[in-house]
């Protein structure tokens, strides 16, 4: 949002003045003619750079079980992206019927996410990072890496903006047996 | 009158009540679970209350989980990283996703006062260390990759009731069966404490 403000630049006022009969005459005059134009290819530029700051990218991830197939519902996932001084930045959501966290990605786009799961809840099966450009463009459906893959039944196709990646849950039993020491 | 450094007016010249109270008060001043407090407390009671209430915030107990990955991968104090922390069976979970390297320390385990999980491979094979016996004991689990494949971050938490505690395994094991909640972000350094 921005605001264009006209404004009376004559030595004699120092106030804004609204379009009456003493100002027309001085936006005729080539000299405004060239301030008007300049200001507006400015800010008809700036716009889409304005625009594409505020802008943000959806990238879906999509867990898949590795038994079945079927979505993981109500895993909490989180994204990680790294700037370029290597700093980490964590966005997190939870999948939903269908497997899906919608993460929102900020312009400019990372070069490359990863994923990252609650130890308490699944042990991954895919790779942990991925480059950007191709999940956006195509889709990536991750390598499975489990042993089991026989068992896998997913032969979907990837999506523009979306990651499939593979994990299973981690059981109870498995839960308890860490506790013992 | 006069004003002490946290901003108490004192005025010398004591009403009724003022007789009966102690000239004596408690003054707390230094770091908590990574950040500053300075503090006064007129008895001994107010400052419990207080040094507990602190002690429970989730953000503390975090901020300890924080603390045993960070000691052992040698993280930089200064630095504010992003984690990830999960409430479940009574106790905060601890991870750091970024982190290069993802495997546990076990001689800066060991320098820190940890003793080793002698039944690793009831945790699939991932080796663990015990940062206490009763109370507050803290639980730094190694990253593992699973004979299928499958893997787990380095992670940590602290046991409120420790493996030497019954309560460990007569109340926080059965608990287990309450699902998790759902992982919160936070920012932790080991100097400024953690934020959600």
């Amino acid at each position: 949002m921005y605001i264009l403000e006209l404004i009376d630049v004559s030595p004699r006022s120092a106030t804004s003045k609204v379009a009456t009969e003493n100002t027309r005459p001085a936006l005729k005059s080539p000299a405004w003619l060239v301030v008007f134009v300049v200001v507006l290819a400015a800010t008809t530029i700036s716009l889409p750079c304005i625009a594409s700051d505020q802008a943000e990218t959806t990238l879906t991830v999509r867990v898949i079980d590795n038994k079945d197939g079927k979505a993981l519902k109500g895993v909490s996932l989180g994204l990680v992206t790294w700037d370029e001084k290597g700093q980490h930045f964590l966005l997190s959501a939870i999948t939903d019927a269908e497997g899906a966290a919608i993460f929102h990605l900020s312009i400019p786009i990372p070069e490359r996410i990863g994923i990252t799961y609650s130890p308490n809840e699944v042990w991954a099966c895919s790779d942990i990072a991925f480059p950007t450009i191709p999940i956006l463009k195509s889709g990536i459906v991750a390598q499975y890496k489990c042993n089991d893959r026989r068992r896998l039944k997913w032969t979907a196709p990837p999506k523009a903006g979306e990651l499939v990646v593979f994990a299973k849950r981690v059981s109870l039993w498995e839960r308890m047996r860490r506790e013992l020491p | 009158m006069k004003e002490d450094e946290f901003g108490r007016i004192f005025d010398h010249g004591c009403d009724e009540e003022c007789q009966y109270a102690s000239q004596f008060g408690w003054r707390f001043k230094g770091n908590l679970y990574g950040k500053p407090y300075s503090e006064f407390f007129s008895s001994l009671s107010d400052y419990a209350d207080w040094r507990t209430g602190i002690a429970a915030l989730p953000e503390s107990q975090v901020y300890s989980a924080f603390l045993l990955i960070a000691k052992n991968q040698g993280l930089d104090p200064n630095k504010t990283v992003q984690i990830m922390s999960q409430y479940y069976a009574m106790v905060y979970s601890v991870w750091i996703p970024g982190l290069a390297d993802q495997s546990l320390n076990p001689a800066s385990a060991k320098a820190d006062g940890g003793w080793s999980d002698p039944l690793t491979n009831l945790h699939a094979g991932a080796g663990s260390y015990y940062f206490g016996f009763v109370f507050d004991a803290g639980h730094l689990v190694d990253s593992i990759v699973k004979s299928d494949g499958s893997e787990d971050p380095i992670n940590a938490h602290i046991d409120g009731a420790g493996p030497l505690n019954p309560f460990h395994y007569l109340l926080q094991l059965p608990s287990m069966i309450i699902p998790p909640s759902p992982s919160q972000q936070a920012s932790c350094s080991i100097n400024g404490g953690c934020t959600f």
